[in-house]
């Protein structure tokens, strides 16, 4: 089984079912999972101001689906908090059952799609991974998808997803546009990267970076050996680092840049790195008007397999 | 679609260029206005070049009119450690591109067609 974490609700599912649609609105949205051939599980939310009469609904639901002709031979489940119908829709075995998640004050409904027949191990299973992803430590909240296991700061709101071919991106923003926090995945490597992760890291950092006055003491959250430098070549001259943590060849960079009307000080850290087992480029980079560490990113903020994950 | 078999026009050439893109010559259907005395006067090349990059070589390698698109997916996604649903998007967008530019048709099985 495979996790998932979005909008702060996780899910676990076949590994072979992957995410294909997506919303990113906290309040109402949607998302679905396919294997190969056809979806077969969709989750949706509706964010509710207290908890709802959820037999009622789920009665009130029954009648509606028998009634209108949609899954004439609806019959009611109950699976722990979870209550729906279940029933053949176009001829297709389906499960719709909802609850209440009141950490996260919403109801969620969970479609599951049967071609080959009901597999209630697998419903039950599923139905007993759903649940409210708390907060992190200093109020971060996880997200995880499309091979991305990414940590944002709490009060901010996810303002873009990417999910191409070798390219998977999650972007956060606060409403005032000041902090911003950016997850990606690179797939095929080979075909685009021409030179080392560091160049290519150097060339996605804003131009006007520079790095912070001060001094500098650099110690690698993972306790292995790294080395810092400070690159004074123009124009780039923010300071960067790399390190090693379990095969992982980490490029970090960080630096001040002067952004807005005001010239006020904005702080950018961020950092990349080459997943042996997957082939993968991961990148994580931050800025704010407090400081960005970028220390604390690899395997923190982002992780990307069993060898970099400190959490779980 | 996935049991769909991509064929190659049989009429395209191939050509290996310098720079290692792979170029596939269609030969153009003669438009119907292209009669003498109008064809003595304006010239037109008798095939269309579709140029591939690397990565798109590697999909027309694969369609050898054996393979199943969703067997060329399988093995695109192996070859670029993608998930199936990558490397199904990449797939078909070269495949419709070169279904559109005549370099290849795609086979269909009867049941399919009959359903």
């Amino acid at each position: 089984m495979q996790l998932w974490v979005w909008r702060h609700i996780r899910v676990e599912l076949p590994e072979d079912w992957e995410m294909l649609q997506f919303s990113r609105n906290p309040q109402a949205g949607r998302c679905a999972w396919a294997d190969r051939y056809r979806f077969r599980a969709e989750l949706s939310w509706q964010a509710l101001s207290g908890p709802p009469d959820l037999a009622r609904l789920a009665s009130d639901y029954l009648a509606k689906l028998r009634l209108d002709g949609t899954m004439p031979d609806a019959a009611p489940v109950q699976s722990g908090d979870w209550r729906g119908p279940r029933g053949h829709e176009d001829g297709l075995l389906t499960s719709r059952l909802s609850r209440h998640l009141a950490e996260e004050g919403c109801l969620v409904e969970l479609v599951l799609l049967w071609p080959d027949g009901l597999d209630p191990q697998r419903e039950g299973s599923i139905l007993a991974s759903i649940r409210s992803e708390s907060p992190w430590p200093h109020g971060l909240r996880r997200w995880r998808a499309f091979g991305l296991d990414a940590l944002a700061s709490g009060g901010l709101d996810l303002v873009e997803c990417k999910a191409e071919p070798a390219l998977a991106q999650l972007a956060f923003r606060d409403a005032r546009a000041t902090r911003e926090e950016t997850f990606q995945r690179l797939g095929m490597v080979p075909e685009w990267l021409d030179g080392s992760v560091r160049d290519w890291l150097v060339r996605q950092v804003p131009r006007d970076l520079r790095a912070e006055k001060g001094t500098f003491t650099f110690s690698p959250p993972w306790g292995a050996k790294g080395y810092c430098a400070e690159k004074e070549n123009v124009p780039f001259s923010a300071r960067e680092e790399r390190a090693e943590a379990s095969g992982h060849q980490v490029e970090t960079v960080e630096g001040l840049r002067r952004g807005g009307l005001l010239r006020r000080p904005v702080h950018h850290a961020a950092a990349a790195w080459l997943c042996p087992s997957d082939g993968r480029l991961y990148c994580v980079g931050i800025s704010g008007p407090d400081g960005a560490d970028s220390k604390g990113l690899a395997g923190t903020r982002l992780s990307c397999c069993e060898g970099m994950t400190r959490r779980d | 679609m996935l049991e769909a078999r991509p064929v190659r026009n049989a009429a395209a050439d191939t050509v290996r260029e310098p720079s290692g893109d792979l170029g596939i010559a269609v030969k153009r259907k003669r438009p119907r206005w292209h009669v003498p005395p109008l064809s003595w006067v304006v010239s037109l090349k008798p095939t269309r070049t579709v140029r591939l990059d690397r990565v798109g070589s590697q999909v027309w390698g694969l369609c050898d009119g054996e393979r199943t698109v969703e067997a060329i997916v399988d093995a695109f996604a192996a070859e670029h450690r993608l998930s199936f649903h990558e490397a199904r998007v990449a797939v078909t967008g070269y495949l419709s591109q070169l279904v559109q530019r005549g370099a290849l048709a795609i086979s269909i099985p009867s049941r399919n067609v009959s359903s």
